[in-house]
């Protein structure tokens, strides 16, 4: 079974379940990855009709599950992803003697992962990403990119290069004017743009905002149509700077999810890095995450190696700490930290989750939150 | 409206940067613009009196249609500027091509250079109007009856005396002495007054030779003998000398000295001389010393004319001719008061057989306070003062000799006689006609039918459009803070070569225009060639003035180059002529500047466009350069 025709399947699951919001996304996904003009007119004319009619969602599983048959009948040529598309080693920035520095670190990325880069703040997780997008310069190291057409000067190398910094700027005009803008620069057929432009607000979930103003749409929205436009780009390595800042904790997860399925499209994989402080959701979704601390670089495979293997479990709860030394003492308790707000406890290596949450459990503990945090880069924050 | 929106939705998908430049709408808006200024250009002069004045070509400027043309001009690029910088792909990284790039430059060029010269539609609505309310053919007619009529607008009594005459053929072919000095006593002469008149035959000899100062020399025997000659021709590569040779009795053709209609010969006007003439105070001259036979010629026809149309003796034909002149002066709304009738009578009169100018008249309005009156004036009762006094003279020799006296000796009743000022003075008549509101409007009607007025005023504006186009162009490629950054830097730039120029001017060699300009020129190819091979080896901030700097003043840098070949060419020619009749000193030397005219400014531009095609190129490594 082809990669497509497996995601295919996918949705069809999906809207078994009637899981029609995450389905309808999948299926558009699928419907992209086609890149049959007659499909896109008809997933537009679909995304039109549910956003009239968002009730109907019998009628939606019905229209949708036709849809998907067409869908699957398209042959679609997939990437291959063996070939690493960024390639920076051992990258050494200086701001001067006495300043800020940020280095070595050596990143390869592939198209279709995510990499995740998380770190307090002012430790370099911009600066890093403005270097891969080539936008400042560094003192000492390699970076080498390899693209499906070799770039033909350096302007040309930066077209494929595509960084959303924090703060975008304004859009002026009609929004739908602005993305049609960026795909007529790239030399879309003219009979093809407002297709596929439609076919990118309907993936995006931007449908009912497209006949709005810049200033009348909210932070989160915004990123989403900055996000349109650089999808609209067709870039193979995609830099975002704290994409999930100014959205809304559903909205997160969702654009997360948006980004891990459009990063594997089949046709066009992205090599995705983006920095956040939303730690948990990143690693969820990345397959490699990268953790600044004052320019020095680490990452979360490095924390599989035996040294570091400990069990360490966040635990927030108002009990106090003896009853908590009470309930551990028959584990291999190392160190029960408290930094004011939860207790990170550190346990040999043996020791098992489910046997901590049983004692916790067992001894009426209250929780208010708990969480293995051995693999997450969550340690070096609370170290 | 939809078919707006359509046409736009088509732009923007198949022609993003059209779309971008909005070149199409700002085309329309300045076309419109350009058909009002043309429809202002041929509405402005409807009332003829607005051509009576000295040059209406620059009306545009001096009327306030500029103001009008500057407001709209802003307007329109402001407008444009608002719209076009909504978008920006190079910013954005969008691809882009060299082509891309260049023919986004250009597109401002035509957008700003349309926005601004509105002048030429001013200009050609304004020449359309002419051509139709003055027809040449209509003019021409009405100038052969104005330049027929004239000889009897006796406004100048120095127009009527004998030696203007240049008809019958006798008149034209001789020359008339006028200087008592050189008048002799003893064969025949005519007396007016105080003026002689005599005429001579003369011959002519050519002069090939050059002294050392570059003048012809007078050829042998006359210029031993010291003859003076009556007047001289100069050729390209030879002199040719006149001198008087014999004496000839006209009496048979002066029927009085005195001032006579039959002695006029001025042209009024004329088509074809006005060009050469068109910004001379005076009238189309004719100086008998330096006569210029096409001149000659035709003031022999007006002549004729006026003679022959007297001889007819019929009253009737000249009442006809003056009453057309009045017509057309009514029709050109030009200011007199003549009539017909009466000014036939002033001309044709029983007691005067042979046409003696009795009655004179006025140029000017009398009573309105902005005519001068001169007759009336101080100044013109001291000239008479001096007039009538002798004037001590410094003959050849040495000898002071007395005007008066010499005169005297010609014209021994000259005491009796009522001297030309004081005659005219008492037989001014309270007629009026505004000559000189006429002739401003013959001369401007042709002018405007005739003179380029493109060919000159289309380099400023082609400038104009190109330095705004490089500095919007600089600004979309490398942002405000870059410009701001750039301007600041030429500036102090500009400081150091003038500041280094003065302290070398210290030094007292000489020749700080080398100095400065090889200063200039080594700056110049330094900023030019750092973008071009240091480019990373300097910040990107510091390099985006350079490229600023370059692209915006190239064009000034290939001037420079012309200029300093220019003073090269001057330095190496090293000449002044002495030219003894005018007694001007000219340089003999043509530089590359003087010899190209205008041709350099459109060569200079062609060059400024090639140079922005290929520096596209360094703009992209530019921006691709990281910070």
């Amino acid at each position: 079974m082809t990669k497509h025709q497996h995601r295919v399947n996918e949705v069809y699951h999906f809207f078994d379940n009637k899981d029609t919001v995450l389905g309808f996304r999948k299926l558009l996904d699928c419907a992209m990855d086609t890149q049959n003009m007659q499909i896109y007119k008809e997933a537009i004319e679909l995304t039109d009709w549910k956003e009239k009619y968002p009730t109907y969602t019998e009628e939606l599983i019905e229209k949708s599950k036709t849809l998907l048959q067409k869908i699957e009948k398209i042959p679609v040529q997939e990437h291959s992803l063996e070939k690493s598309v960024l390639r920076a080693r051992n990258i050494l920035k200086s701001y001067g003697s006495n300043r800020f520095s940020l280095g070595p670190v050596s990143v390869e990325i592939n198209k279709g992962q995510v990499y995740g880069l998380v770190g307090e703040n002012g430790n370099g997780k911009t600066t890093l990403l403005r270097i891969l997008a080539k936008e400042i310069s560094f003192n000492e190291g390699e970076l080498n990119y390899s693209f499906n057409v070799e770039p033909k000067d350096e302007y040309d190398l930066r077209t494929k290069l595509v960084y959303i910094p924090q703060r975008t700027e304004k859009w002026y005009g009609s929004l739908k004017d602005n993305l049609k803008f960026v795909l007529s620069n790239y030399g879309v057929k003219p009979e093809e743009n407002e297709t596929r432009t439609l076919m990118m607000i309907a993936r995006l979930g931007l449908w009912n905002y497209k006949h709005l103003k810049w200033s009348e749409l909210s932070s989160g929205y915004k990123m989403r149509f900055e996000l349109a436009r650089t999808l609209l780009r067709q870039p193979e390595i995609l830099l975002l700077d704290e994409p999930l800042a100014n959205l809304d904790v559903l909205a997160q997860q969702v654009i997360l999810e948006d980004l891990k399925s459009i990063a594997n499209s089949v046709n066009n994989p992205i090599a995705l890095i983006l920095s956040s402080q939303q730690l948990y959701e990143v690693e969820k979704v990345s397959d490699k995450v990268i953790f600044l601390k004052n320019g020095q670089y680490k990452d979360n495979s490095e924390l599989q190696n035996a040294e570091n293997s400990h069990l360490i479990i966040e635990i927030d709860t108002p009990e106090s700490r003896e009853k908590l030394l009470e309930v551990f003492k028959d584990f291999n308790l190392e160190k029960l930290n408290f930094n004011g707000g939860v207790y990170v406890a550190y346990f040999s290596s043996e020791t098992e989750f489910y046997d901590v949450i049983s004692a916790l459990g067992n001894a009426r503990t209250e929780l208010v939150y708990i969480r293995n945090i051995s693999s997450s880069t969550r340690r070096f924050f609370v170290n | 409206m939809q078919k707006l929106n359509t046409f736009n939705k088509y732009l923007l998908e198949k022609y993003p940067t059209i779309w971008n430049t909005k070149i199409v709408w700002m085309l329309l808006a300045a076309l419109a613009a350009h058909i009002i200024f043309f429809v202002i250009g041929y509405l402005s002069h409807i009332d003829p009196v607005s051509l009576q004045k000295y040059s209406v070509k620059n009306d545009y400027y001096q009327d306030g249609v500029i103001f009008i043309h500057l407001i709209i001009s802003i307007l329109l690029l402001v407008g444009w500027l608002l719209m076009m910088f909504k978008n920006n792909s190079f910013k954005n990284f969008y691809p882009s091509s060299k082509g891309k790039l260049f023919g986004q430059f250009v597109q401002y060029f035509i957008i700003i250079f349309s926005c601004t010269t509105f002048y030429f539609s001013y200009m050609t609505g304004f020449r359309m109007f002419i051509n139709n309310k003055y027809s040449d053919q209509e003019m021409a007619k009405n100038i052969d009856v104005i330049n027929r009529a004239t000889p009897f607008l006796s406004q100048n009594i120095e127009d009527y005396t004998l030696e203007n005459r240049l008809y019958p053929k006798p008149f034209y072919d001789l020359y008339c002495e006028t200087n008592v000095d050189d008048a002799d006593r003893n064969k025949k002469y005519f007396v007016y007054y105080n003026r002689v008149y005599q005429f001579y035959t003369i011959y002519s000899k050519t002069s090939y030779k050059k002294d050392n100062k570059k003048n012809f020399i007078m050829p042998e025997p006359e210029r031993s003998a010291k003859t003076v000659e009556a007047y001289s021709e100069q050729k390209e590569n030879s002199k040719i000398y006149y001198f008087k040779k014999d004496v000839v009795d006209l009496s048979s053709y002066i029927k009085t000295t005195k001032p006579s209609y039959y002695n006029f010969s001025n042209i009024f006007y004329d088509s074809d001389l006005s060009d050469s003439y068109a910004y001379s105070y005076t009238d189309i001259e004719y100086n008998k010393d330096y006569p210029d036979p096409i001149l000659k010629k035709r003031k022999a026809v007006i002549n004729e004319k006026t003679a022959l149309l007297l001889n007819k003796k019929n009253p009737a034909e000249l009442e006809k001719l003056l009453t057309d002149f009045i017509a057309i002066s009514k029709q050109f709304r030009v200011k007199n008061n003549l009539d017909a009738k009466i000014w036939t009578k002033m001309i044709f009169s029983p007691n005067n057989p042979d046409f003696e100018v009795r009655y004179f008249m006025k140029d000017y309005e009398p009573g309105r306070t902005n005519d001068y009156d001169y007759s009336a004036s101080d100044e013109a009762q001291t000239a008479e003062v001096y007039a009538d006094s002798t004037a001590a003279t410094v003959d050849e020799e040495g000898r002071i000799v007395d005007d008066s006296i010499k005169i005297r000796a010609f014209n021994p009743e000259i005491n009796k006689q009522i001297a030309p000022d004081k005659y005219f003075k008492n037989n001014l008549t309270d007629y009026y006609y505004k000559t000189e509101n006429m002739k401003d409007l013959l001369k401007n009607v042709d002018s405007v039918k005739k003179e380029d007025f493109f060919s000159e005023n289309v380099h400023i504006y082609l400038w104009i459009a190109f330095f705004l186009s490089t500095f919007i162009f600089s600004f979309r490629i490398t942002g405000l803070k870059s410009l701001l950054f750039s301007v600041i830097s030429a500036g102090i730039l500009v400081l150091s070569v003038v500041l280094l120029t003065v302290f070398y001017s210290f030094s007292l060699n000489g020749k700080e225009e080398f100095f400065a300009s090889h200063v200039t020129l080594l700056v110049s190819i330094v900023i030019l060639l750092i973008p071009l091979f240091m480019m990373n080896k300097v910040r990107k901030l510091v390099s985006s003035i350079f490229v600023n700097i370059s692209m915006n003043c190239f064009v000034l840098f290939v001037l420079l180059i012309f200029v300093i070949i220019s003073m090269y060419q001057r330095d190496a020619c090293g000449g002044t002529v002495y030219n003894s009749e005018t007694g001007a000193v000219y340089e003999n030397c043509i530089t590359i500047i003087e010899s190209l005219g205008f041709m350099l400014s459109y060569i200079i531009l062609i060059l400024g466009f090639i140079f922005m095609y290929f520096y596209t190129a360094i703009l992209q490594k530019w921006k691709a350069m990281p910070e």
